[in-house]
């Protein structure tokens, strides 16, 4: 088990790179894009990818050891990261494992109980798959507008409403659910923090195609769905506070992941360039087009390093996360667009694509919108940077 | 790095007293005393200007990353006078000059005594033998020369047709005189080296003017009521000043990214630090106009320092080679990296 190595990051390291070498053909993405980029394929490829990475203790050794994992170091868990990235691997906390990876932990070491601690977080060591329901029609930008209401009834919260956006509620088994519980009260003091048993009657999750094609969002009926008191994270009506904690855990290794990933994507698509004598390598505008791109994204690398080097109570903590939500969606939507006008008439060509980046060039782009939209949108981090970071009147 | 810290704040308090508007305007309108001798001779008194220089030499050997401090607290407080001439020219010196030169020119640079000029920009044509800095008597000066890049002494005071006049008051461009006294030729290294912390040192100074730039905006924005309110509670500029703070902080890691280049001898120094230099200064020009712009008329006027700051990134724009070749080069070095199983992207831990 390499995680077992942490005392030693010298052969921790060799031994990823082994396992990784030996494991990854090199060509995962082309064998998976071959099978037509089939959704089930991809699913049952992330629980293959998902036991292998269990085998080794590489499933939120950030943990506590009492809950599962191994209390990894923040700078292992960035070698980890970075091993990943730099193999072209899939991603450790991305697609269906996004949620119970990074939100889930997040949240419950943030509010929930010891007994709510140890009754969901060995799960996630299991492979439980978590989805979100925050948004709703009528609640994006504006979340605590939402009106999913939860009426108390014995232990017991009677929930009806609709959720938006929730990605992998198919999949997912729990579901972290805001909802209001005091219609009465001011909108951010009336809502309710609480986790769902997606198994529950009354539950109804209609998936919804996206742009490029996949299905990775859903919707969600909720019908009279009882959810046991005892399932609220942090106390009734101050799941405001809680669902900000969920929101910020996209701060951090996430955000390491992908700024590691995009430059390895960048060397790959370069070296390819070379390989393929690609026409743009020759023309001026598009030599410049790359290099401030890649000035732009060591940029944002390094503004993650600044955020994980922080001790979490620092001015960086409160500055950085909206700038790196900004900057790293807007680059990974720069580079995509870059892409696909490098590529020309041959970048039109439909083919399959995984919903993963470092696939199709037009694929990529469209997916870049789901991370400028979503975990508040692009704006919203300007309204925050506008008015939390500069002081800005509201 | 607390050391820097502390050093950062004493010339931080020290230019807010000397260096406010007031005494600037008057001294860009020919008013009142020459604030740019005034400024050199206390930044060698106060030692700032061996802020880069080996401890050997008499600095106080914070390298690279000590000058583009100085720097950027300069271009910060728009301070008038050769301050990336001296830094560079005291960089160059120090690690290339034999060392009887350095020993002989060295202290008086260090002191404020002397002034300096470096090529204004290393590109052929027209203006090719420009220089950016003060030629004054005793003045050094690094310029092109058949062998190599050439350390050398004004002699007298420059003619005034070698004078060239630019918007960007605080500063001066020249040409180069026919008749100086060559003291040697530097080594090979010196040129590249020389372009390295040029680069550098202006990307520093242009960061120091968008911040500079931007808190006066800010607090313009707070304080400026126009329909009753606060314009800053306007979201249309909301949107517009989160992307400028965005863009300074991109900025700041970029010029985080050269200097480690730098300080560490990487072989792709030259190429980050021109990359960076292309970025922050085009950065700088996008800045500065939006902040006019979000000033209003009081913006466009010519006792504001908007247009200071204006003039100041624009000039730093042009300076040491064009952006748009910088960034071929900086291309050019990825190309060949990636062809040898290298990478520029490499960060340390």
């Amino acid at each position: 088990m390499i995680v077992a190595l942490a005392d030693d990051p010298a052969a921790f390291q060799a031994a990823l790179r082994e396992w990784l070498g030996d494991l990854l053909a090199r060509d995962w993405r082309e064998a998976m894009e071959a099978e037509g980029a089939d959704e089930d394929a991809y699913v049952a490829f992330q629980r293959w990818w998902f036991a292998r990475c269990r085998e080794q203790g590489l499933i939120l050794p950030e943990l506590p050891v009492d809950l599962g994992g191994a209390n990894l170091s923040i700078r292992l868990q960035m070698m980890v990261v970075e091993e990943l990235a730099r193999a072209d691997a899939p991603p450790l906390k991305g697609g269906m494992y996004t949620v119970a990876h990074t939100h889930v932990p997040a949240t419950l070491l943030h509010a929930a109980s010891e007994e709510q601690r140890a009754a969901y977080l060995p799960g996630l060591i299991e492979g439980d798959v978590w989805c979100q329901g925050f948004s709703e029609p009528g609640a994006g930008s504006d979340l605590a507008a939402l009106r999913t209401r939860a009426l108390r009834d014995g232990d017991h919260y009677v929930i009806n409403g609709q959720k938006l956006w929730s990605s992998f509620a198919a999949q997912a088994k729990y579901c972290l659910l805001l909802a209001r519980t005091d219609p009465d009260a001011p909108k951010h003091r009336g809502i309710s923090f609480m986790i769902l048993d997606m198994a529950s009657e009354g539950v109804e999750v209609r998936p919804i195609r996206q742009a490029t094609g996949h299905h990775e969002f859903c919707e969600l009926f909720l019908t009279d769905v009882r959810v046991p008191v005892a399932n609220l994270i942090g106390g009734e009506n101050a799941g405001w506070a809680t669902a900000q904690a969920t929101l910020a855990a996209e701060r951090g290794v996430l955000a390491f992941e992908r700024a590691e990933r995009a430059r390895y994507e960048l060397e790959r698509f370069l070296a390819q360039a070379r390989e393929s004598h690609a026409p743009w390598l020759g023309r001026e505008a598009d030599r410049a087009e790359f290099a401030a791109l890649v000035a732009r994204l060591q940029s944002i690398r390094r503004m993650v390093r600044r955020l994980l080097a922080d001790d979490g109570n620092g001015a960086a903590a409160s500055r950085l996360p909206a700038f790196i939500k900004l900057l790293s969606t807007s680059f990974g939507q720069s580079y995509a667009d870059f892409r696909i006008r490098v590529a020309g008439l041959a970048g039109q060509i439909d083919r399959p694509s995984l919903p993963l980046s470092g696939s199709v060039p037009i694929h990529d782009y469209l997916n870049s919108f789901g991370d400028t939209i979503s975990a508040g949108s692009n704006e919203i981090m300007r309204n925050l940077i506008a008015e939390r970071v500069l002081g800005l009147p509201r | 790095m607390e050391d820097l810290d502390i050093l950062r704040a004493n010339i931080a308090e020290v230019l807010a007293r000397d260096c406010e508007p007031r005494a600037l305007h008057d001294f860009l309108n020919g008013r009142g005393g020459d604030l740019a001798a005034s400024l050199r001779r206390q930044a060698g008194e106060l030692g700032w200007l061996g802020i880069g220089v080996s401890e050997g030499a008499g600095g106080l050997g914070f390298g690279i990353a000590g000058a583009a401090l100085l720097a950027r607290e300069l271009g910060r407080r728009l301070a008038p006078g050769p301050s990336v001439p001296l830094l560079a020219c005291l960089a160059v010196i120090d690690r290339f000059a034999p060392p009887e030169v350095a020993a002989q020119i060295l202290p008086g640079l260090m002191a404020g005594e002397r002034s300096a000029t470096i090529p204004a920009s290393v590109d052929a044509g027209e203006t090719g033998d420009w220089l950016l800095g003060e030629i004054a008597d005793g003045s050094v000066m690094l310029v092109p020369g058949a062998q190599g890049l050439m350390l050398a002494m004004a002699r007298a005071p420059g003619k005034p047709a070698q004078y060239r006049g630019v918007w960007d008051r605080t500063r001066a461009l020249w040409q180069a005189p026919s008749d100086i006294d060559a003291l040697c030729t530097l080594p090979g290294e010196a040129a590249a080296c020389l372009v390295t912390t040029a680069s550098l040192l202006v990307a520093a100074d242009a960061l120091g003017a968008m911040e500079g730039l931007f808190a006066l905006t800010t607090d313009y924005l707070r304080q400026r009521e126009q329909f009753g309110v606060a314009i800053g509670s306007f979201q249309a500029l909301k949107h517009r000043v989160a992307d400028l703070a965005a863009w300074i902080g991109l900025a700041d890691c970029l010029l985080e990214q050269a200097l480690d280049a730098a300080e560490q001898g990487q072989v792709d120094a030259l190429a980050w630090s021109g990359l960076c230099k292309a970025e922050v200064t085009d950065a700088a020009a996008f800045l500065a106009a939006e902040c006019l712009q979000l000033h209003g008329a009081i913006g466009f006027t010519w006792e504001h320092d908007c247009h200071l700051y204006l003039k100041r990134v624009r000039l730093d724009q042009a300076l040491v080679r064009p952006n748009h070749a910088l960034r071929q080069a900086g291309f050019v070095e990825l190309v060949h990296a990636s062809g040898h199983g290298r990478s520029l992207m490499e960060i340390g831990q």
